[in-house]
């Protein structure tokens, strides 16, 4: 025992070390892991109200494409208005509430804190939980996806960019409907990468990717980006395919959170199925 | 001994506010994100205990990690820098030693002192933060490029910061 305490206090630093490395390591852990909330994230409020100072004045100098954007945003919207179409006839606009039950709603909201020059990148929201926003809820802006939802605080949540190591999401070639796994390439805002399409699928540049139907967080086809190049190797089954992504990570502003009103009862229908395998 | 606690803590809130409000917000095609906060745990006091010097390192990550939603990263890699230094110090110590209330900065321990020591522990911080960030070995050479390019970016930043903003010569050895 007594040479126990000798070895001790003779390695103190580096046992010390050890234990603070041990904290640190637990904290990266707890980050790591989706369901729990965590202290040391940016949606806490000191951080938050630095962030907004930032983006205040970010925002600024972002304006002129942010009304770009919103603009041509508008101008698409405007053309689904009842209004738009020519009404041939008085049956037309029977209500179809029965039929047509709303699936997916969102909510604006206005992003705080974003960075791309990481390799896992986060960005920080100003709606929280007393908004309705709940961790895993999914991200798009008016150009494409953006990410995922992490942690909630009262006024404020943090979200997964898309450009993070664990983001993946599951995509489809438009105009084939082969399925795929959406993950950022690791170093360039701009080009994301198409994993598990086969070699005999027909992928031309320019090809259209989307969200496929498979994942509850994003609704069906919404825009991912456009193929950029394909190539393939030996060794596997599989191409490369690098995608250009049409969401504009550098300079998001505005952006919309998607609550899936059915994902619950997804959910615990498949819940089962998971522990199978 | 009241002033330096507060010339040390101006400091902190200086650099970190620095790394937070600007240099967090860099964005040039993902490959420079400098942290120049670490300067800070280079400079603290020579006398400095050793656990304390761990403590301080350990709240000065926690809180660079709090505002870019880090989760615990930046307070590992500075730990392990903290844990580096004495060991670091000894390895480059001047030939008469260290006095104790040496200022570890370039006016009062030379220039090529200073970089050797600059080098030394901004490298190691950086190989550490760029490996916890990725996480797999899958992208060793890509983030080990990243790492050595930061650091030098890091390096020339501290450099410009200290001969821009440090003491000058006369100031440096008798006011502290």
């Amino acid at each position: 025992m007594r040479n126990l305490f000798l070895f001790l206090w003779k390695y103190n630093f580096f046992i010390f070390f050890l234990l603070i490395e041990t904290l640190c390591g637990y904290i990266i852990v707890q980050n790591n892991n989706f369901k729990r909330t965590t202290f040391i994230n940016s949606a806490n409020a000191i951080a938050a109200k630095t962030n907004i100072l930032v983006s205040a004045v970010t925002d600024y100098i972002n304006l002129r494409a942010t009304n770009d954007a919103l603009s041509r945003e508008n101008a698409s919207l405007k053309t689904l208005l009842p209004d738009v179409f020519y009404v041939d006839s008085a049956l037309k606009h029977i209500s179809t509430d029965t039929i047509l039950k709303q699936q997916y709603a969102f909510m604006t909201a206005k992003v705080i804190n974003n960075s791309t020059n990481r390799r896992n990148n986060y960005l920080t929201l100003n709606k929280g939980s007393k908004q309705g926003i709940k961790p895993e809820m999914g991200v798009m802006c008016s150009d494409g996806i953006v990410g995922i939802v992490k942690d909630v605080s009262d006024h404020y949540s943090s979200v997964i960019s898309f450009l993070h190591k664990d983001s993946r999401i599951s995509a489809r070639i438009r105009k084939n409907g082969y399925l795929g796994s959406m993950v950022w390439n690791g170093y360039d805002e701009t080009y994301g990468t198409l994993n598990d399409i086969a070699k005999h699928v027909k992928v031309a540049i320019g090809d259209t990717i989307v969200t496929s139907s498979y994942s509850a967080i994003f609704p069906e086809g919404v825009l991912i980006g456009t193929v950029d190049e394909v190539s393939s190797t030996g060794g596997n089954n599989f191409q490369n395919i690098s995608v250009k992504l049409s969401t504009p990570f550098g300079r998001l502003s505005y952006v919309y959170v998607i609550s899936n009103l059915f994902k619950d009862e997804q959910k615990t229908l498949e819940e089962p199925l998971k522990n199978d395998h | 001994m009241i002033i330096k606690i507060i010339t040390h803590l101006l400091r902190f809130v200086f650099l970190v506010g620095i790394q937070v409000l600007i240099l967090n917000h860099i964005q040039l095609n993902g490959y420079v994100n400098p942290y120049v906060y670490i300067l800070f745990i280079l400079l603290l006091p020579v006398e400095t205990p050793n656990w304390l010097l761990l403590i301080i390192a350990f709240f000065t990550g926690l809180t660079i990690d709090m505002f870019g939603s880090s989760g615990g990263m930046h307070a590992a890699a500075a730990v392990f820098m903290a844990f580096a230094r004495p060991g670091v110090l000894r390895l480059i110590a001047p030939r008469d030693g260290y006095e104790s209330d040496m200022k570890l900065i370039p006016q009062v321990m030379g220039f090529n002192w200073f970089i050797t020591y600059l080098s030394i522990m901004v490298v190691l911080h950086h190989l550490m933060c760029f490996y916890l960030e990725v996480f797999r070995f899958s992208e060793f050479f890509i983030t080990f490029f990243k790492a050595i390019l930061n650091s030098a970016i890091t390096i020339t930043l501290i450099l410009i910061g200290e001969y821009l903003f440090g003491q000058s010569k006369k100031n440096a050895r008798f006011f502290r």
